[in-house]
């Protein structure tokens, strides 16, 4: 089959793109908005007022993505700011991956806008790896409106850095020979897997460029960053085996945050929307079949200062009434009962098959040597009846709610506020099938 | 050639191969009144897919108003929304 070969396809701006070929091509307006300084940003009212994407022309006034409408105006007083319609995304994004699955069985979408395709040993069938790119490119620009970038490599990193490299409506390839003179030129932080604090810690190490790192010693870049430095150190020299996945890999973990549309300082409303998120949570994990053992509660407060909890549950579990008594119980401690809240978050993780369910020995509340034998013997069936009680409710919620939807049945606490009774996650107009559904 | 996009109600037919073809539609003047138009001829059809969003774009020759006119009128499958998309000639 020869070498393997990788495409990376990623829609330019694709909030954006999506949204200007809708409007122009669909609705019939005059004005082009990739040719004007714009951008798609979120909703102000909900306090998610942040830029989603932006056009070409908005890119020399220095407007960055997840940045405050409110700070990309003050930059740039004409910018025309229009409102996300994810329906519409999602269906272009589905149409994308159609075209691209007529090409090859083997595509992995990556995001909402990317995707991994793998294209080894079709070279018999397409020829030339960089002529079939610019077809499908140019396919994707005549019959859906939008333009894509192309990286092709032998692996997945080189593919998705090569994509990256100059943009719009391009074809790039990043082979072995090419690294050294495409890609070690690069800033350290235009690797895949650099983040903000590793890019500093690479900096004040010397290390500046992609090249610096790929010829650093990797002891010393061990010695700072531990594992995350060895796959760095890998990436910097275009070492990468993850394969195409055309499955997604399963969830290591399931959570869910919500940034409140007001702040909360209360006990009682803190509580309100740590319930609302383990709703949520909790029917992610039954909807999958899984469990967690640990539970993370994050919040940020007014400030924007993020902090966060976690601990190791005493049994595993997927039920909304325990994930949300072990969120009251960290957020009690993570919260100072003054600072305003801003955003709360529940997350859970080492996740285990619900199928198979390890009982606890200890599953009694008070300790052991407080009870008698058939104390505890009767506690022991107590809990194992809370057990299956909580089970069943939630397994009749749940299938209440497939049947009916969401709001048909909802928590008497949620009733009169303004809060959603399943916060966090995408909202409900997202809801649709790309990310999997709750 | 002017952009219109204006919606319009259609009576259209569906052979057995299931191809659907305009014949008549009725939509809404300046001054508010329903204009009938009677499809004569349909010149082209063509199946977009832009924005992800399949459409049938039919040319047609129309009569309105004693009046012979082109247009291009766009069908929307998701929505099942007929336009006249613009005006030809």
């Amino acid at each position: 089959m020869g070498e393997p070969i990788i495409f990376h396809v990623d829609v330019n701006s694709a909030f954006l793109s999506w949204e200007a070929c809708y409007r122009k091509e669909i609705l019939g307006e005059e004005i082009d908005l990739r040719e004007i300084p714009s951008a798609v940003g979120g909703d102000m009212e909900k306090r998610k007022g942040v830029i989603l994407a932006k056009s070409t022309p908005a890119k020399p006034y220095n407007i960055q993505t997840g940045e405050p409408i409110v700070a990309a105006l003050k930059k740039c007083p004409e910018l025309m700011i229009v409102k996300p319609n994810f329906e519409h995304y999602v269906r272009c994004s589905r149409a994308f991956m159609e075209i691209l699955r007529e090409y090859t069985p083997k595509v992995e979408q990556y995001s909402i806008d990317e995707a991994f395709m793998d294209m080894t040993g079709t070279r018999g069938l397409y020829g030339d790896p960089v002529g079939i790119a610019h077809i499908i490119k140019d396919r994707i620009y005549s019959e859906l409106g939008f333009t894509v970038n192309i990286g092709i490599a032998h692996n997945k990193l080189l593919a998705k850095m090569a994509g990256d490299l100059k943009k719009p409506n391009l074809v790039h390839t990043l082979f072995p020979h090419e690294i050294a003179t495409k890609m070690w030129p690069l800033p350290v932080g235009e690797l895949f897997f650099v983040g903000k604090s590793s890019e500093k810690t690479l900096r004040l190490l010397g290390i500046k460029t992609i090249g610096d790192l790929a010829n650093a010693d990797l002891k010393l870049i061990k010695s700072h960053l531990k594992k995350h430095g060895e796959t760095i150190y890998q990436y910097a020299n275009g070492i990468d085996r993850s394969a195409v996945e055309e499955v997604s890999a399963p969830n290591k973990g399931y959570g869910n945050s919500m940034t409140i549309p007001y702040d909360v300082s209360s006990v009682e409303g803190a509580h309100l929307v740590l319930l609302s998120l383990c709703e949520t949570v909790g029917a992610r994990l039954r909807a999958d079949h899984m469990e967690a053992s640990c539970i993370s509660v994050s919040l940020v407060d007014c400030d924007f200062i993020h902090s966060s909890k976690q601990m190791t549950l005493r049994r595993n579990t997927c039920y909304t009434a325990e994930l949300y008594e072990y969120a009251c119980e960290l957020f009690q401690k993570l919260w100072d009962h003054h600072t305003p809240i801003r955003q709360l978050g529940v997350h859970t993780t080492k996740l285990s098959d619900a199928h198979i369910h390890q009982m606890s020995l200890f599953e009694t509340t008070s300790l052991p040597h407080e009870k008698s034998k058939s104390q505890k013997s009767s506690m022991f069936h107590k809990n194992e009846m809370k057990q299956r009680k909580l089970e069943k409710l939630d397994a009749a919620i749940d299938a209440i709610r497939n049947k009916y939807g969401d709001d048909a049945i909802k928590r008497a606490a949620f009733l009169e506020g303004k809060l959603d009774h399943m916060a966090g996650g995408i909202s409900k107009e997202k809801k649709n099938g790309i990310t999997k559904e709750v | 050639m002017s952009s219109l996009n204006k919606p319009i109600e259609m009576i259209s037919c569906c052979n057995p191969l299931g191809e659907m073809m305009p014949i008549k539609f009725r939509m809404e003047g300046d001054t508010h009144q329903m204009m009938v138009a009677s499809i004569q001829e349909v010149l082209y059809k063509k199946e977009s897919h832009i924005a992800g969003m399949q459409t049938f774009e039919y040319g047609c020759k129309i009569s309105i108003e004693d009046r012979v006119q082109l247009v291009e009128v766009s069908y929307q499958v998701n929505s099942h929304r007929w336009l006249i998309k613009k005006i030809i000639g």
